[in-house]
């Protein structure tokens, strides 16, 4: 299934960061084949970046809801084992930087300038950005785990997600991630690297235990 | 939204993965001040300040009194304090976990940023520019480049 011509066209399309045409072209092979997780995932990353900003929260929801699904049909599809790492890996890179750089965008849209200086969007779905990125981070790697648990180079993979999502959990500590605690995603990052520390909470003044 | 302003953002997450590689990996300096230094600095600023007070009381000219008073206060007490409050952040350094101190986010490092900032300007703005730098930049989850004086952080990009 990954040799079909629209697939090629919009993995091209994503290596030259043309988001208009590879979002055409992964709505394509979703068409042709409806079952594809990697068109699946990347027909959401790119919807992400169309219409209003006002709806960006809602969107991302959608994407980190497309992710375990995603995974598990490359995990069930016919492709090699080699094919399906690339794929997971396409998607692990796409994803892990997208929580911060949403953030980030979504803090900066602001109008006026000095004191007048406000947010367009507001705090509660700058918070639920945060939170879902942070809670699809940790989805990600626990999907990479459930489905190629037995290969290194997959929990690699996994360990990277939750590696980020230990980091900005830690970063954004004051808000709920479902339950879901940096420690117990530490240890799992431990038992595939055994070197890595679970990072500090940010700040110098935090009053991080007080909340 | 559109995928151009996305890039740009992922851009500076790239800048600040390689900021947060090396503020994880930084050298944190450990001066040798301790508390018992502390305190005889503030011992001596006591007895320096007793026995010049003495001094003039002893004048019997009050306007020339007050006028030394208030020179000597200015001009004395203010660099002796800033040069006490170097000592008191040297041994902030000199016993903080190196986890509390691997927290800040900032380069240079807000003990670093307060040194540089007694050295370099008077007490009042330099106690300001701190209180800046620990309530609101090293705050949240961007690490920033932030000296306290112009083209510091030219000077760290060479």
């Amino acid at each position: 299934m990954s040799d079909t011509k629209y697939l090629k066209l919009a993995r091209t399309a994503r290596d030259e960061n043309n988001g208009e045409d590879a979002k055409k072209f992964y709505d394509m092979v979703r068409v042709e084949d409806p079952e594809n997780g990697e068109a699946k995932f990347f027909y959401q990353y790119y919807s992400l970046y169309e219409g209003k900003n006002i709806e960006i929260a809602n969107r991302f929801i959608k994407l980190v809801n497309a992710i375990g699904s995603s995974i598990m049909m490359i995990a069930e599809s016919s492709d090699s084992d080699a094919d399906k790492l690339a794929t997971v890996t396409a998607i692990v890179n796409a994803y892990v930087p997208m929580t911060w750089s949403i953030n980030r965008y979504m803090n900066n849209l602001t109008v006026g300038s000095g004191s007048d200086r406000q947010r367009v969007l507001s705090a509660s779905d700058i918070n639920s950005a945060c939170q879902t990125g942070v809670i699809g981070l940790y989805n990600l790697g626990d999907a990479i785990e459930k489905h190629f648990g037995d290969k290194p180079e997959a929990m690699t993979l996994a360990a990277t997600a939750w590696k980020e999502g230990v980091s900005l959990q830690q970063k954004w500590y004051a808000y709920k991630y479902d339950g879901k605690t940096p420690e117990e995603y530490t240890a799992k990052i431990q038992k595939v690297e055994p070197d890595y520390v679970m990072p500090q909470k940010a700040g110098c003044i935090s009053f991080a235990n007080k909340r | 939204m559109n995928y151009t302003d996305y890039l740009k953002a992922k851009k500076e997450y790239d800048t600040q993965r390689i900021l947060e590689k090396y503020q994880a990996t930084r050298d944190l300096p450990r001066p040798k001040t301790k508390w018992v230094h502390i305190v005889l600095y503030a011992v001596l600023y006591s007895f320096f300040m007793a026995s010049a007070f003495l001094l003039f009381n002893l004048i019997n000219i009050p306007t020339v009194r007050v006028f030394v008073d208030i020179l000597f206060s200015i001009l004395f007490s203010e660099a002796y304090l800033r040069f006490l409050c170097i000592k008191i952040v040297e041994c902030y350094q000199h016993y903080a976990k190196e986890e509390t101190r691997r927290r800040c986010l900032c380069i240079p490092s807000c003990s670093e940023y307060a040194i540089l900032c007694f050295k370099k300007y008077e007490l009042i703005f330099a106690l300001f520019k701190i209180r800046k730098r620990l309530y609101k930049t090293c705050k949240g989850d961007i690490y920033v480049l932030d000296f306290p004086y112009k083209n510091g952080n030219k000077d760290v990009l060479k």
